[in-house]
């Protein structure tokens, strides 16, 4: 690297602080990666190569019960989010009325609660609107902090929109609902993809609103791997957490990828 | 409102019927392909907002290149999105081959617009951005093929009809939107200060390249700019605006030459303004010179005399020897600046006005022409026009 030619430019240890910082960050992960292939039934001693946890999860009819209420809830709060926020960024992005910048403001707050406030405003909500903790609950519970992350990236396509393009469509005979089909949709389709994608990562992952809003037969894999650390960690639970960084991981590349291709083709700006 | 229609020859009411206009025309074996009639637009509360447009009456006539020039803010944006659609005139009546269009929508308009920032489609390639009007008109196979093909050998990009807009220089992207607002065959084609984008060289080319494209495809064009230039140079004829209303409508000869206003004298080409002391109801005294000019006035009042740079002699020896017999406005030449074909030179007049006069470079070759030599600046009658005196001047 020329930077390094240059001896007045180089931080002294720059390089082995960063090898620390990555080991500090990924060590853990490894590690619980790895010990998911352990064969002994305690989870921190190595004997040996074995994929019997994960044979074992794939038998946990409770295991696979929380999965389906996590799929569940994270698609449905993730579509219902990018909707939302979608509607709403248009809205925001075209008209101009006092207040506005207020508005758009609102949108990224819930950013910034903590987690735990947000989980008791939640369970609140659903008791006294006379809901009791379940899957719905759930799902509403989710959609609401899902939304501020489904709106980074569609806000984010929405800034550089040429609304010239719309007064072409329709100067070039497209009815409105051909101008969305034939124009709006496909340019705003990364956006919509990536903001649908992070906020599923957000409602998969998430622990603490979960909790609070689930009820009995409604837990998530998040809330049935702490209920089973209760009883001391064992491989299984590496297992299941290392399916969920995988599962993780998966979508975040997805999300790299549709972000990344939507800015180098055909996009003039 | 007066307007002055076809070549300024003509002065029409608009209360006047359309009939009346329409013979007019008429006479001049000439079709009126878009009228407007006492078109408003306001911005805001009707009686308070934002006056864009004021009773603008035009007749804009079949194949006809028509520019609308005016300063920014003069309004002839909005015309233009009022004439596509996309926006609704506040009052007023607009007609393209004598249907009234006030209530059809932009998509039902064949009226079709070249945008300032082209607007293509970045997910197309050239040819679906061509092809996006004819497909919209449900215009399907060999039809819309040979349209398009068409179309890209009009504006001679048949090579590149595979790339996206991204990978088109501005000129391209230029061609491209033109294309795709004259493939549909519109009635008439309006162009948004298209050109502005592009730098000096391309601008001129591309200027060439719409005049032609207009004569091939005898649509009618209508022209937003704030070029003066630009605008003489392409049309046909048109409409100078200020503040949302028609200054004046003309050929650009007629215009320049004949400007009704001192704001079109100002505008339109380079002219100089002299201050100068009424004698007689006809005469006027500057800078030592009195001139017996065809204008009436008030004994006594100040006006503005107007004359365009071109039109001014310079005597250069006349200082030499009796100063006084000599005839001419006197002066100082203050700077001279050479650009090949012409010299300009700046001059302070003996009252301490200014103004510029430009000579053709072999017409004064061989003199020698300093600053600081006096000099004695020559004007015909013929050539001014006088106004009222505005702050300012």
């Amino acid at each position: 690297m020329s930077v390094s030619t240059n001896k007045w430019r180089r931080i002294t240890g720059a390089q082995w602080l960063t090898l620390v910082f990555f080991l500090f960050l990924y060590g853990p992960l490894i590690a619980l990666i790895g010990l998911s292939f352990n064969e002994n039934r305690s989870a921190t001693i190595w004997t040996g190569f074995s994929f019997d946890w994960y044979g074992r999860l794939l038998a946990n009819d409770d295991l696979l019960a929380a999965a389906r209420n996590s799929l569940i809830v994270a698609l449905s709060a993730a579509s219902l989010a990018t909707l939302i926020s979608l509607l709403a960024a248009v809205v925001i992005a075209r008209n101009r009325f006092p207040g506005r910048k207020a508005v758009d403001g609102l949108f990224s707050m819930p950013l910034l609660v903590p987690d735990i406030v947000f989980a008791i405003g939640a369970l609140l909500f659903v008791l006294t609107i006379g809901l009791s903790p379940g899957l719905l609950a759930l799902v509403m519970a989710h959609t609401a902090f899902c939304i501020p992350f489904a709106n980074l990236p569609i806000r984010a396509r929405l800034q550089g929109f040429d609304w010239a393009l719309l007064d072409a469509s329709a100067d070039l005979y497209a009815s409105r609902g051909r101008t969305m089909i034939r124009v709006l949709m496909p340019l705003m389709m990364p956006g919509i993809l990536a903001g649908f994608l992070l906020a599923f990562i957000v409602s998969l992952d998430d622990f603490i609103v979960s909790f609070f809003v689930s009820g009995p037969g409604s837990i998530t894999v998040p809330v049935y791997v702490f209920g089973l650390i209760r009883l001391g960690v064992t491989p299984e639970v590496n297992a299941i957490a290392s399916a969920i960084v995988m599962i993780s991981v998966v979508m975040t590349v997805l999300f790299f990828f549709v972000n990344s291709r939507s800015s180098r083709k055909g996009d003039p700006r | 409102m007066t307007i002055r229609a076809v070549g300024g020859s003509l002065s029409l009411d608009h209360q006047l019927n359309d009939d009346v206009v329409n013979r007019s025309v008429g006479l001049r074996g000439l079709s009126v392909q878009l009228a407007l009639r006492g078109v408003c637009k306001t911005y805001g509360p009707p009686a308070s907002g934002v006056r864009a447009l004021v009773d603008v009456d035009l007749d804009i006539q079949n194949g006809e290149f028509f520019s609308l020039l005016g300063p920014s803010g003069c309004g002839k944006t909005s015309l233009l999105r009022i004439l596509a659609g996309l926006e609704n005139q506040t009052a007023g009546t607009i007609s393209i081959a004598d249907r009234v269009i006030d209530d059809v929508p932009p998509f039902k308009r064949p009226v079709n617009t070249v945008f300032q920032s082209y607007a293509l489609f970045p997910h197309f390639t050239v040819r679906k951005n061509i092809a996006y009007g004819l497909v919209s008109k449900k215009i399907s196979g060999s039809d819309l093929n040979n349209r398009v093909n068409e179309m890209l050998a009009l504006v001679q990009l048949t090579d590149l009809s595979e790339r996206y807009p991204g990978q088109l220089s501005g000129g391209q992207q230029q061609r491209v939107a033109i294309a795709r607002a004259l493939a549909p065959e519109p009635d008439v084609l309006l162009l948004d200060e298209c050109l502005s984008a592009l730098d000096r060289q391309l601008r001129k080319e591309m200027q060439s390249e719409l005049k032609r494209i207009q004569r091939s495809t005898g649509v009618t064009f209508v022209f937003v700019t704030h070029d003066q230039e630009e605008a003489m140079a392409l049309s046909d004829r048109m409409a100078v605006l200020s503040e949302g209303r028609v200054v004046q409508v003309g050929t650009p000869i007629d215009i320049y030459n004949a400007p009704a206003n001192r704001f079109i004298a100002g505008f339109i080409g380079d002219m100089n303004f002299i201050r100068c002391e009424a004698l007689g109801s006809r005469r006027v005294s500057v800078a030592g010179q009195v001139l017996d000019v065809e204008h009436k006035f008030e004994p006594g009042a100040s006006v503005v005399l107007a004359v365009r740079p071109e039109c001014l002699t310079v005597d250069f020896d006349g200082s030499s020897s009796d100063r006084m017999s000599a005839a001419g406005m006197a002066g100082t030449i203050q700077d001279i600046a050479f650009t090949g074909n012409v010299l300009a030179l700046s001059i302070e007049l003996s009252d301490g006005q200014h103004l510029r006069a430009e000579l053709r470079s072999r017409d004064v070759a061989g003199k020698s022409i300093m600053p600081a030599h006096a000099v004695r600046v020559g004007v015909e009658v013929s050539d001014i026009s006088i106004y009222p005196a505005a702050a300012g001047v």
